[in-house]
């Protein structure tokens, strides 16, 4: 018994929604159309709502296009992401590195056969689900700035987080928990590879365990000649050295 | 008219017959020896040799007559020199003749040659007439019989050529054995004697000349006989002027030599140009000039503008063109060919050097009448190709602007139409019931072909690529054409990662289609085959029509635009030598080119 994959059709066309269907049907039987979107909008609210495991996204659609729908995915267990496109010869080189898959239309059994078969086999993995997602969204087709999501665990499941709810990153001994308002996650990275990542954003070490979104610090005082209290808007404390402390300040204050 | 003739008027012609040799072999000599390096010297050492022994045999009796009869001895020492150039010319010319065939002959020769030198030498202290005659008798006996065996020779040995070697041998022998003889039948060296000698003496000059001008490829002729008009015109010029100045008065000498200085200048370029015109029947360089650049400002393609700049030049040299196959010879400057070329019908090289250290030979063959190349030939053959390069530089840039028009065109249209394009595809793929699967492949493959032909910015890709795109050619024309087209693909299954340029085959393939098996009702066969040899890449297309229209290697005229845009490309990426290599045999054509397999290594 094949485990049932949901999947979510994304495509202003309906002929072309109806092809891949069709195609669907026959090639791959235990996928189930859960949802159809026409627009981008659409399909970020059934994705949310239903959680699929797989969407297929087309990339040309009227209003928010297919790279606004992969930017703002998040939340807990991500799809995995098709790129449906007639033609977009640069931005398939990049997806090269970071989609699922693509699929340029019009699409043919034995290639959409072969395009399920890697989904099936990518999602045995969850982590590398959640990854090749934030490296879609890494992508670039034009000037809008990449929004920087971090993958978190949370029990079994993987989150997609985006990095303005993150409050900090702390190290505890091996493990990196992600710390936002409402919970903690387990990051699946290193601190120094996490602020690596971070580094154009708001983030500042301010201790050897501790990476800080400054936009979330909400108080920062003396303690003693050499420690310096700085508090996040969620309450939470962290002591830092003084030379931490200006470092902060100066960032702060630019 | 001329008193000077009067008395002596015998003895003046064979003077000026003399002086003329003398003219001729030294003005020969110098010519050969000034544009020549050492090692070119060593290689024409007989004729010079040649040249000298009858210089020689021209000034002896020149400085004989000079002397007059008072000084007997020396009169005897120079004869006596004189006839030992005329022996020794004799086997000299065999020698020449035999060009390094039958050794033993031609040592003979000299054998012979040595005995008539001898009798001479003895003439001068024994009874002249005697050993005089026995010398010439020598000679003439003895170089008849070896003229004889060297033709017997030369027919025996299956001479690929044997007339022309034979005609060579025997004009030049029976010329001087002419001369020779007459001599022999005279009464030996006696000032009476002398002038119908001397007569006899110009026949060497013909001779001379016939041998070591017509058969030794003797370029600067024309320079020659251009010296030796001038020394004519200026020798009656200064008859003239010898003539009349001692009757005149001092004020009519200074006009008379002013007037015959400007006469001569005059009468010079006169028959200068009558002599180009008349003797070398040679067409003015700049009129050839301006109508190449009139064909240039006409063409559009290069390699039919070269085509037919070489036509032109061959028609104007009256030659025809050889298509022989030349490795990289290296001449910067038009030049006579040597042996194995030279046998193949090919007798100039005419290098037409383009920039980029790119060179393009055109090869004439003999010209019509036996007409010799000469020096003046190269020199105008000369500037004729640099017209031709500078036309070609002209067509380049124009080609390489069209090109770039082409390309933004191209660029342009991509980006108008292919989401539209992919979109009323894939529109047309969703309409099409999926049960009617032939005509769905169909349009995937259509859909595959035009997405590749959009993909501009890679210039390689591997093998199996672009043998997708083929064969997704190759179903959507099976569709159409059914029974009629079959198809073979044999490939090297090792090649299939080598690159090859973006659109490199399947151009090919579309001609052959197109050519080869749609245009005839019968239909025909299509083999494709890619193999590794030697760490090349060899790509190769034939089919089974009707073949190219002409068999040209280099002709693109009857290739079509996709094929020069693939032959072009390929110069682009691998370097002029690796066009398109078209061949067309009755049974239908064969379109190929070789890759080198590393050349692309990581270019995607």
């Amino acid at each position: 018994m094949v485990t049932p994959i949901r999947a979510v059709l994304v495509d202003d066309e309906p002929v072309a929604r109806g092809v891949l269907r069709e195609e669907l049907e026959a090639v791959a039987p235990e996928i189930e159309i859960v949802a159809e979107a026409e627009n981008g909008e659409q399909a970020i609210r059934h994705i949310g709502a239903l959680r699929p495991d797989l969407v297929f996204l087309d990339l040309q659609m009227p209003g928010m296009d297919g790279f606004e729908v992969v930017r703002r995915l998040e939340g807990p267990d991500p799809p995995c992401i098709v790129i449906v496109t007639a033609y977009d010869q640069h931005a398939i080189r990049a997806f090269d590195a970071g989609a699922v898959d693509y699929l340029l239309k019009p699409v043919g059994e034995d290639r959409l056969a072969q395009c399920v078969a890697r989904v099936r086999a990518l999602r045995q993995n969850a982590l590398a689900v959640a990854e090749s997602l934030t490296r879609l969204q890494q992508l670039a087709p034009d000037a809008r700035p990449a929004p920087r999501k971090i993958i978190g665990k949370n029990g079994e499941a993987y989150h997609l987080i985006d990095t303005q709810h993150v409050l900090a990153f702390q190290a505890e001994r091996e493990l990196v928990w992600i710390v936002t308002a409402r919970q903690r996650y387990l990051a699946t990275q290193t601190l120094r590879v996490i602020q690596e990542r971070l580094a154009n954003l708001n983030f500042a070490r301010v201790h050897r365990n501790a990476l800080v979104n400054l936009d979330r610090v909400s108080k920062m005082a003396p303690m003693t000649s050499q420690r310096w209290l700085l508090t996040l808007d969620n309450g939470q404390e962290f002591i830092v050295s003084k030379r931490q402390a200006q470092a902060v300040q100066r960032l702060w204050s630019w | 008219m001329f008193d000077i003739f009067g008395d002596a008027r015998y003895l003046s012609v064979n003077i000026l017959g003399h002086a003329a040799g003398v003219l001729i072999f030294g003005s020969f000599l110098i010519l050969m020896l000034a544009r020549r390096s050492v090692q070119q010297l060593r290689a024409i050492r007989l004729s010079l040799f040649a040249a000298a022994l009858a210089l020689v045999w021209n000034v002896a009796p020149l400085v004989i007559l000079t002397l007059g009869s008072t000084h007997r001895l020396a009169e005897l020492a120079i004869s006596g020199i004189a006839f030992g150039a005329l022996s020794m010319l004799p086997s000299v010319l065999l020698d020449l003749c035999l060009e390094k065939r039958f050794a033993a002959i031609v040592k003979t020769g000299y054998g012979v040659s040595g005995l008539s030198l001898l009798a001479h030498f003895i003439e001068l202290f024994r009874n002249p007439a005697d050993f005089h005659r026995l010398g010439l008798a020598i000679i003439t006996i003895g170089f008849g019989l070896l003229s004889v065996i060297s033709v017997v020779a030369v027919l025996w040995s299956g001479e690929e050529n044997p007339r022309a070697i034979i005609m060579r041998i025997l004009s030049a022998m029976s010329l001087l054995l002419f001369a020779a003889s007459f001599t022999h039948f005279n009464n030996g060296p006696s000032p009476s004697a002398w002038s119908t000698e001397l007569v006899v003496h110009h026949a060497g000059i013909p001779l001379a000349l016939f041998i070591i001008l017509q058969d030794y490829r003797f370029v600067f002729v024309d320079a020659f006989v251009r010296v030796l008009v001038n020394g004519l015109l200026a020798g009656v010029f200064a008859l003239v002027v010898a003539h009349y100045l001692p009757r005149l008065d001092y004020p009519a000498r200074v006009l008379l030599v002013a007037a015959a200085l400007w006469t001569f200048a005059l009468a010079r370029g006169v028959l200068q140009r009558a002599v180009t015109r008349l003797v070398f029947r040679r067409p003015e360089t700049e009129a050839a000039m301006r109508d190449l650049r009139a064909l240039g400002s006409q063409a559009t393609d290069e390699s039919a503008f070269i085509e037919r700049a070489a036509a032109y030049i061959a028609r104007l040299m009256q030659a025809p063109l050889a298509r022989e196959p030349v490795e990289s010879p290296d001449v910067s400057f038009p030049a006579l060919t040597a042996a194995p070329l030279q046998d193949r019908g090919v007798e100039v090289i005419v290098p037409v050097g383009f920039s980029k250290a790119e060179r393009h030979y055109v090869l004439l063959g003999p010209r019509r009448g036996g007409r010799r190349y000469l020096s003046e030939d190269l020199e105008s053959l000369a500037r004729l190709a640099a017209c031709v390069a500078e036309q070609v530089e002209l067509i380049r840039q124009a080609e390489t602007r069209r090109l770039v028009m082409q390309a933004e065109l191209r660029a342009l249209q991509a980006q108008i139409h292919p989401h539209f394009l992919f979109n009323a595809l894939n529109t047309l793929y969703g309409i099409i019931p999926r049960q009617v699967s032939g005509a769905r492949r169909m349009l995937l493959n259509l859909a595959e072909i035009f997405r590749y032909f959009l993909q501009s910015e890679k210039a390689f890709v591997p093998l199996e690529e672009e043998l997708r795109i083929v064969r997704a050619y190759l179903e959507i024309e099976e569709l159409r054409l059914g029974d009629k087209l079959h198809v073979e693909l044999d490939v090297d299954q090792a090649a299939l990662r080598d690159p090859v340029p973006l659109l490199s085959i399947q151009p090919l393939v579309e001609n052959a289609v197109k050519h080869g098996v749609a245009a005839r009702p019968q239909g025909g066969a299509i083999h494709i085959t890619a193999k590794r040899e030697q760490g090349r890449l060899h790509v190769r297309v034939r089919d089974t029509g009707p073949g190219f229209e002409t068999v040209a290697t280099h002709s693109r005229e009857h290739a079509g635009v996709g094929l020069e845009n693939v032959s072009r490309r390929l110069i682009l990426c691998y370097g002029a030598d690796s066009t398109l290599r078209i061949e067309s045999a009755g049974t239908g054509a064969s379109v190929s080119f070789v890759a080198p397999c590393a050349a692309g290594d990581g270019a995607w």
